[in-house]
Parts: C-alpha cells; sequence; structure tokens
C-alpha cells in the first residue's frame, strides 16, 4: 500500500459518491455538480481556515509590534539567541508559527483528491470507468442506484471537453487570474520586509504555476480551480466582510450593500485590511506609543474611530 | 485500483484466431498475426517501429481483410495475408467496439455516438474507406454490433440496444429499441431467438431478437460489462462483483456462479464441457459447465481484461503485461508466451 492510497477512501472515494449524488440531483451537469461539491467542501474546512486566518493576523500584529522590532534590532547578529527569543514571543502571544500555512497544506490535498475524483468521474479512458466501480458505494442502494443510472457522465461544457484541457487555453487564463485575485484577498500583508518581499514573489509565482499545470490538465480540473477560489472568496466575504475582498480601487456604488459582515463599501473596509497593530485583534500588549492627536486613523477615511470599534467587535467574537 | 485518478490505457483487444492465424491488438498499440503453434510472427502493423494507438478493439477477419479499431477515432483495413493498410476510415471520437463484418461491409461503432456502416472496396475523394451509413445514438458505442440474418444490433452508454435493418438510410428509424436502466457496453449475443447482453444496471437481460420485449433479467451486484456466451442452454457471462454467472437461456435462472478474486470483464469463451474466463485477480480459469467447478487456474501475471481464444486445444490469453499466452486447454500448462511491443 503506497502512502497515497490513505486518500481514497478518506478523500477521493466520499468526493466521487459525493459528486456523482450532485450530478444526478442537477440536472445531468457535471459543472454543477462540480460548485456544489466544491462550495459543500470549502464549507466543511473554513473553520481550519478561519483558525489559520486568525493566526496569521496575530502574527501580522506581532511583527508590527515594537517588542518583535526591539528583539529584531537587538539580536540581529546572534541568530541563536534570536530564534529563541523569536519562540518565546510566539509563545507568549499564543501564536503557531506553522498554521499560516494551513489554507496551502489544506488546499493541496483537496486539489490532489478533486484532480482524481474528476478524472475518475469523467473517465478518459475505458480502464478508469472499469475502476470507477470500485470508487462507488455499492453498498448504498441510493448511490449505487444514480450511478448505474447516470454512468457514464456527460463530460462537455459549452466548447470545453471536461475530461481534456481547454484547447483554447481560456481557462489556464482564468486559472491564473483567479489564484492571484484569491491569495490577494486571503493573504494578510507582512510587517517583516523580507517576508512581504517573499510573499508578493509567492504572490506571482502561485498564479503563473497553477496556471502552467491547468495547461496540461483536464479543464474539468480548471473549472474546480477557478470555483473554489471565488467559493474562499465569497465565503471570506460573507464571514469577514466584502472589504478585503474586493480589488482595491473598486468601490461600490452608494447605497448598494453586499450581505454578510462589514457589507461596507472599499474605503471603511480598508483600514481592517492595514496591518495595523491593533490591539484588539490580537492578545499582543499594545505597545505602539500612543497616537498623536493629529494623526489620521485612515488615509482616505474621515470617520475616526470606525477602525477601533470594529476591531473590538472582531476581539469580542 | 490505482492510486486515484485516471488509469494508465492500456487497452483490451482479444485475440482472434482466423484462417490458420492468430491476430493479436496488442497493449502496446501494434497489430500482430502469429502462428498459432508457436507464437511465431508473421507480420505486424505498423510494420515499422511505430504504433497505431491503444487498442480496445479486437481484430476481425472478413474475406482477405483485417478490420480494426483504434482509439486514434480510426478503423483500419489489413490486408489479412500481408498486414498492409488497404485503407481506414476515421470516426468522431476513438473507437472501442470490435467491429462485425457481412456481405463485404463492416460496421463498426464509435465513442461519437454512432455505429456507422463501411464499405473497405470503395474509397470516397479523401482516399478513406466509403461511409455507406450512420446511426446516431445519445451516447458511445463501444459494444460490438451484432449481426444476424439481415439486421444489425447494436447496443449504445445511452442505455439502448437498438435493432436495425442491414441495408438502410442514414435516416432510417430503427426497427425497436430496448431500454435498460444503465448504459450498455456488453455485446449481445444470439440463440434460440432471444438477444442476450449486461448492462451497468447490473442486469443480465434477455430480449427478443423480433421485437426488442425483454424476456427476463437477472440482477447481478455489480456492473455487467463483459460479453454473454451461450452455451448448452446456458448464459454465461462475468460481472464485475467478481463473479461468472451460469444462467438458465429459456428463463434466467442461476444454474451455477464462479467466484474470482475481482472483477470479471472479459467475456467467456469456450464450446462445450469447459468455458475459459480471464479475470482482474490476474487468473484465466478452466470451468466445468456443467456444474461452476474449476478445472484448472493460471496466472497470467497481470490483469487479463480481455477474453481468451480458443484454437486447437490451446487457450490464447492477452494481459495487461504486454504477453500473450498460450495455454493448453486440458491441463491450463503453458505452451508458448509471445511477448507484444510496449
Amino acid at each position: 500500500m503506497q502512502i497515497f492510497d490513505i486518500f481514497i477512501p478518506l478523500l477521493i472515494q466520499p468526493l466521487v459518491n459525493v459528486m456523482v449524488v450532485m450530478y444526478a440531483l442537477l440536472g445531468h451537469n457535471f459543472v454543477f455538480a462540480l460548485l456544489a461539491s466544491t462550495i459543500l467542501v470549502q464549507l466543511i474546512t473554513w473553520p481550519l481556515t478561519m483558525q489559520s486566518m486568525s493566526s496569521s493576523k496575530k502574527m501580522q500584529a506581532l511583527q508590527n509590534s515594537p517588542e518583535w522590532k526591539d528583539a529584531q534590532k537587538k539580536y540581529k547578529n546572534d541568530r541563536e539567541k534570536m530564534s529563541q527569543v523569536t519562540m518565546e514571543l510566539y509563545r507568549k502571544h499564543g501564536i503557531n508559527p506553522a498554521a499560516g500555512c494551513l489554507p496551502t497544506l489544506i488546499q493541496f490535498p483537496l486539489l490532489i483528491a478533486f484532480y482524481q475524483a474528476i478524472n475518475v468521474l469523467l473517465a478518459v479512458n475505458p480502464e478508469t470507468l472499469l475502476d470507477m466501480t470500485r470508487y462507488l458505494y455499492h453498498n448504498i442502494p441510493f448511490i449505487a442506484d444514480i450511478a448505474k443510472q447516470t454512468v457514464p457522465l456527460q463530460s462537455t461544457f459549452l466548447w470545453l471537453n471536461l475530461a481534456h484541457p481547454d484547447p483554447y487555453y481560456v481557462m489556464p487564463v482564468l486559472v491564473a487570474a483567479s489564484t492571484w485575485l484569491s491569495q490577494r484577498t486571503m493573504s494578510m500583508p507582512s510587517g517583516d520586509t523580507q517576508q512581504a518581499a517573499i510573499n508578493n514573489q509567492m504572490q506571482l509565482m502561485m498564479p503563473v504555476m497553477i496556471g502552467w499545470f491547468a495547461l496540461q490538465v483536464a479543464s474539468g480540473l480548471s473549472i474546480y480551480w477557478i470555483i473554489s477560489s471565488l467559493v474562499r472568496m465569497a465565503i471570506q466575504g460573507f464571514t469577514q466582510g466584502w472589504g478585503n475582498v474586493l480589488p482595491s480601487g473598486l468601490k461600490l456604488p452608494a447605497g448598494i450593500k453586499l450581505p454578510g459582515r462589514l457589507s461596507a463599501a472599499r474605503p471603511a473596509a480598508k483600514k481592517v485590511a492595514e496591518p495595523k497593530p491593533s490591539s484588539a485583534d490580537v492578545q499582543v500588549k499594545p505597545e505602539t506609543p500612543p497616537r498623536k492627536p493629529d494623526q489620521p486613523v485612515s488615509s482616505n477615511n474621515g470617520a475616526k474611530g470606525e477602525g477601533k470599534r470594529r476591531a473590538r467587535r472582531r476581539a469580542r467574537r | 485500483m490505482a492510486c486515484g485518478g485516471a488509469s494508465p490505457a492500456t487497452g483490451f483487444s482479444h485475440p482472434v484466431f482466423a484462417q490458420d492465424t492468430l491476430y493479436v491488438g496488442s497493449t502496446g498499440g501494434k497489430v500482430y498475426a502469429l502462428d498459432p503453434a508457436n507464437g511465431n510472427k508473421k507480420w505486424t502493423f505498423p510494420a515499422d517501429n511505430s504504433k497505431i494507438a491503444v487498442l480496445y478493439s479486437a481484430p476481425i477477419v472478413g474475406d482477405q481483410y483485417v478490420f480494426i479499431g483504434s482509439s486514434d477515432k480510426k478503423l483500419y483495413v489489413l490486408s489479412a495475408s500481408s498486414g498492409e493498410k488497404q485503407c481506414e476510415f476515421e470516426t468522431g471520437d476513438s473507437i472501442i467496439a470490435t467491429p462485425a463484418y457481412a456481405n463485404g461491409v463492416v460496421y463498426v461503432g464509435s465513442s461519437d455516438g454512432s455505429l456507422y456502416a463501411v464499405d473497405p472496396k470503395q474509397k470516397n475523394d479523401k482516399g478513406q474507406c466509403a461511409r455507406k451509413w450512420e446511426f446516431k445514438t445519445q451516447s458511445k458505442v463501444w459494444a460490438e454490433p451484432l449481426i444476424v440474418g439481415d439486421k444489425i444490433y447494436v447496443a449504445s452508454l445511452d442505455h439502448h440496444l437498438y435493432a436495425l435493418n442491414l441495408n438502410r438510410a442514414d435516416n432510417d428509424k430503427p426497427l425497436w429499441d430496448f431500454s435498460a436502466e444503465g448504459a450498455i457496453a456488453s455485446s449481445p449475443r444470439f440463440a434460440d431467438g432471444l438477444l442476450y447482453f449486461g448492462s451497468f444496471d447490473n442486469n443480465v437481460y434477455a430480449v427478443s431478437a423480433a421485437d426488442g420485449k425483454k424476456v427476463w433479467q437477472y440482477a447481478t451486484e455489480n456492473w455487467v460489462w463483459a460479453d454473454p456466451l451461450v452455451v448448452n442452454n446456458l448464459v454465461v457471462i462475468g460481472s464485475l462483483d467478481h463473479n461468472i454467472y451460469a444462467l438458465d437461456s429459456k428463463t434466467g435462472q442461476m444454474k451455477w456462479k464462479f467466484a474470482t478474486g475481482e472483477g470479471v470483464r472479459a467475456a467467456v469463451s469456450g464450446k462445450e464441457a469447459i468455458v475459459y474466463a480471464g479475470s482482474e485477480d490476474r487468473n484465466v480459469y478452466a470451468i466445468n459447465v456443467s456444474d461452476g467447478s474449476k478445472v484448472w487456474e493460471y496466472n497470467a501475471v497481470d490483469k487479463v481484461l480481455a477474453a481468451p481464444a480458443l484454437v486447437d486445444g490451446s487457450v490464447i490469453v492477452q494481459t495487461n503485461n504486454h504477453k500473450v499466452y498460450a495455454l493448453d486447454a486440458a491441463s491450463g500448462q503453458k505452451k508458448w508466451e509471445f511477448e507484444t511491443d510496449k
């Protein structure tokens, strides 16, 4: 048994069966089935994503704190001591330094599982269709009945044969664009200039890599990736507010409110996204010097105290 | 099962014995003509080191031709004596189905959803074999069509079995069609006025060849992809539920079942007392028709997805590891093996 075989009963098999049911329920349309399954999976994994985002925020706040900066300055020539102090600070503020990687770590097994499930369901060759019988839950009559009536699944959508790469390269471009957008909205700005540079680089590299990957694989998988990026952003919008989700510079017309928390248009929401050492956001001691009376809260919003109030609300949550 | 995802395409073309020659569409994508006595090669197509594509269709022989469909969407018409290509016919998608041949016309189903009637002696202005007619179904046609008299029966993954006149025009409606609950990839077989076939709805069906009315059905526990064999008033057929079933051809009542270790996709072969079957469990089995008891088994090292061929006391099987084995029909002892190009 190979190590990856663990994915079969844990992820791939359930996904295959869920998607077969969705396909039957949603008018025998594979893309609709993919959409419904993606939303379901993103909702299931959302608590983990939230946890890691919270951890990222704490980390970001810590990195912006004078405590951190002082330590960096003080021990810049003593790596060992620096790492000791860093770990101490992490412990003190209850930060798990690995937690920030969670969203990515979650997405990759899911990507692999969806990749395998899509290949199985679209049956690119007769051998794969033959294999599909091993993935189906034959002992659940409801699923077995649905499967025998729906297999083989229709693999055409618009101009695409979902089992093959997009011949017109539209999907790879959309995959790269949605990855870039999703990363921009999900990532936390870092106070550490080196880290910020790495983040920026990653934000460019990842879309290119994923886009290149989309050139080679079934367009059904590209559709999954686009949907999952959009769904993640939508869930973030509903739970965290649309301020972070909407691209900077995009202002909603006056009077339009999006559903979900913090549905305010971009200017007000921007403050939340700014890497401010907000004490309410994290449990880092407010060691920042008091703001001078003439210092503006936000460069583009006159609503003084709005950011603080919002931060307090989130701290209470 | 592979570690999820798409299994590699290896094909499952079964060997065919005709005109003193064994024809094999290899898992490596070539057509071989072998001497059935010793496995010596007579010719290959393509003759050089190239290959066609993955082959699921078996090479059938009619008049002086060998016909074989390929996953490169083409039906190839070869000289049976030399392997030289006579003409080809391109369809809209891969050809998985084995063709059928009668009265100078070859009939082949394609994954583009159509059954084509092709005249191998006529060429169109593109230099391809000429199309006589086309019958469109709603899904892929993966089953070998069956010709009985002036009728042709073709199954489709659209859940239907259609009866057509051999001499028809493009737009002629089918004589009748039978609807199963699942896709049909099993090729129908005919005996005593009935057509027998399996379906992905787990059932084995017997329908009247005259009007398509169902006579009986028998439910297995998984998809039935294999073609049936009708022998001694029994319908012997494998299921992906790992079993080979022997059903009374008149009533559908089960007489015996034989358990293998994995799914049985390949058709069972045989004539009278003993039938031979390959399984995904990598074994070839010889089974007594009378009671379903095992006569012998041979471990073929890799999955056996293609039906065995019977040649003068030998059982010829092709496995997924690019090997063709000739086994003694009585004992299961290996007589020779031939390794095809990978």
